[in-house]
């Protein structure tokens, strides 16, 4: 079962690094008002 | 201390700031891709090495395209350290026939080393073969030291670019920082090591017989007369020498550094430690001479060495409170408050030279927050070495230094609060207790990898939970760091003036100290104060834990 939890924890660990590194780059692009 | 002790520490930094200058010349050749004396012998097989694996070494790349590769290269290499083993039992080099290693501890340790922490839930003796220390956790020393070191590169690109988006080829910086920089500074301290009795074999344990025959008795109450002990072998100098060189930290033997055939002489011992800070402060160097700042580097080289030799006297003054200089000894053991030094050290970032690369990069995110604090003052937009910070830059600056606490103190208070969980392998209870669990988190969170003791780890939620403090705490700081070297790289450059707050002073250098003591003291000092600082005050009052 472990490796189970094993896989599905590298597949969230990855999928929330390239998220968070989309948001980021989102968040550098985006319009501003300043 | 003696002074012995003080004459050692005054060598050792002396050595330290002698061989920074010659190692960050050598390191800003290699990244700069100049002329350097191992070009002949190394150049054909980075040229091979490109060629095999389709790498177009001139192609550069924008900052989510360098930290992509850098994600797929971990997620790669994780990924074969986890098969290697759960299936070592059936693979060859094991001839202690090891099982293979349980599917949470495997998760644990293949996260551990990818990260640089080398968190070490298992005793390597009895668990990993011979392969699994080479192919799977060796090779890890070597890559996870290399990708901080491109990081870090690619960081000061950032700073020394100007209107460009890119910052480099990943896959270029980690083929010369292995190839340059640590394969051959490893065989060298690997040879040096083996003339000083470190063993490098793969035969099988030895057996030998004991001169006085020992009485034993196990925990349910028999006794019985030992009449042989077990000898560990293996390839350990090849190992030890890159464990140092790339901060690694993951010893060979349960023991680590304390064992005699991983650190044998005083010589090995201290030539152990010159390869810890070796690096790191050569990449202070590089830093600016990348940048065209000589003198900057040396401010942030000093910025490390202060906050180094403070710790060094505080250490020195709480271990002869407590009668206790030992070095190589289990955290554990110390008195309440020569304990919570080695903690502090990481608690502050892992930045008092830190590990490879990543001492830099997270020293450069403080450098940001210094220049920022510095232009508050004079109500002047800041500027760091001719670009403009602005609200990008100290968002994502304040995002690499939240994640850092958050994680540490999250899962700290999950596990205290959870007895079954938490509580339950744990040795001591009361502060000493939250000390051993705070240790854990921060330990693992710095990707720094020692233990405090006392803490049995090898528990499905901590391998877990210490797992996904370990990848969190490295490539949730990588990305917003990387994000500011990105967003800095695209900036122009503003040509200095009266108003511009010098980054090469001593002044600067004690601003960024004393930014560093202060975003570290208020963070953690609540919980260091129910920890160790409790204990202290209660063993005062004739309580131990």
């Amino acid at each position: 079962m472990y490796d189970a939890i094993a896989a599905l924890m590298t597949i969230v660990f990855f999928t929330a690094a390239f998220t968070y590194l989309h948001a980021c780059e989102q968040l550098r692009t985006r319009p501003r008002n300043d | 201390m003696s002074l012995n002790g003080w004459l050692q520490i005054t060598l050792f930094i002396a050595l330290i700031l002698l061989l920074a200058q010659p190692i960050g010349t050598y390191l800003t050749r290699v990244f700069e891709r100049r002329k350097t004396f191992l070009d002949p012998l190394l150049v054909p097989c980075e040229r091979l090495l490109y060629r095999l694996t389709g790498i177009k070494p001139e192609q550069e790349m924008r900052w989510t395209g360098y930290v992509s590769a850098m994600l797929v290269f971990s997620a790669s290499t994780m990924l074969l350290t986890y098969l290697v083993e759960r299936l070592q039992h059936w693979l060859p080099l094991n001839p202690q026939h090891l099982a293979n290693v349980e599917a949470a501890l495997a998760l644990n340790t293949a996260v551990s080393f990818t990260t640089n922490t080398d968190w070490q839930s298992y005793s390597p003796e009895s668990t990993m073969s011979y392969l699994t220390q080479m192919l799977g956790l060796a090779t890890h020393n070597f890559w996870s030291a290399a990708v901080g070191m491109a990081l870090a590169v690619a960081f000061i690109r950032g700073i020394a670019r100007r209107e460009t988006h890119t910052l480099g080829n990943f896959w270029v910086d980690l083929t010369r920082a292995t190839l340059w920089v640590l394969v051959p500074l490893s065989i060298v301290l690997s040879l040096v090591l083996v003339s000083q009795g470190v063993v490098q074999n793969l035969r099988p344990y030895d057996t030998v017989k004991l001169m006085e025959p020992q009485k034993v008795t196990t925990p349910d109450g028999k006794t019985s007369t030992l009449t042989t002990q077990t000898i560990a072998q293996g390839p350990v100098a090849s190992q030890e020498a890159i464990k140092m060189l790339g901060t690694n930290g993951g010893g060979f033997f349960n023991t680590n550094s304390a064992h005699p055939f991983e650190n044998p002489t005083p010589l090995s011992n201290f030539l152990e430690m010159l390869a810890i800070f070796l690096l790191p402060a050569g990449l202070a160097i590089s830093l600016g001479q990348m940048v065209g700042s000589p003198k900057h580097g040396w401010a942030v080289l000093a910025a490390m060495t202060v906050l180094w030799f403070a710790n060094s006297a505080l250490f020195a003054t709480v271990t002869t409170d407590a009668s206790c200089g030992a070095v190589n000894s289990m955290h554990d053991s110390f008195m309440p408050l020569g304990g919570m030094i080695p903690m502090a050290n990481i608690l502050l970032g892992e930045i008092v030279f830190g590990g490879v690369g990543a001492g830099l990069y997270g020293m450069l995110v403080f450098v940001i927050m210094a220049v920022f604090i510095a232009g508050l003052m004079v109500g002047r937009t800041p500027e760091y070495l001719g670009k403009k910070i602005e609200a990008f830059d100290v968002q994502m600056s304040m995002l690499y230094l939240l994640i850092f606490p958050l994680i540490i103190l999250g899962f700290s208070a999950v596990a205290v609060l959870m007895p079954n969980l938490g509580l339950s392998s744990l040795a001591n209870h009361g502060p000493h207790g939250l000390s051993e669990i705070l240790y854990a988190y921060t330990s693992a969170t710095g990707n720094n990898g020692s233990a405090f003791a006392g803490l049995n780890a090898n528990t499905p939620w901590y391998n877990l939970s210490l797992s996904v403090a370990m990848f969190f705490g490295r490539f949730l700081m990588i990305v917003p760091m990387l994000a500011i070297a990105g967003n800095l790289a695209g900036k122009k450059i503003v040509p200095a003036s009266a108003g511009t707050f010098p980054v090469t002073t001593p002044l600067f250098t004690t601003l960024l100290v004393g930014v560093i003591l202060i975003v570290g003291a208020l963070t953690f000092f609540p919980a260091l104060s129910l920890g160790p600082i409790l204990e202290h005050l209660l063993l005062r009052a004739g309580a131990s834990f």
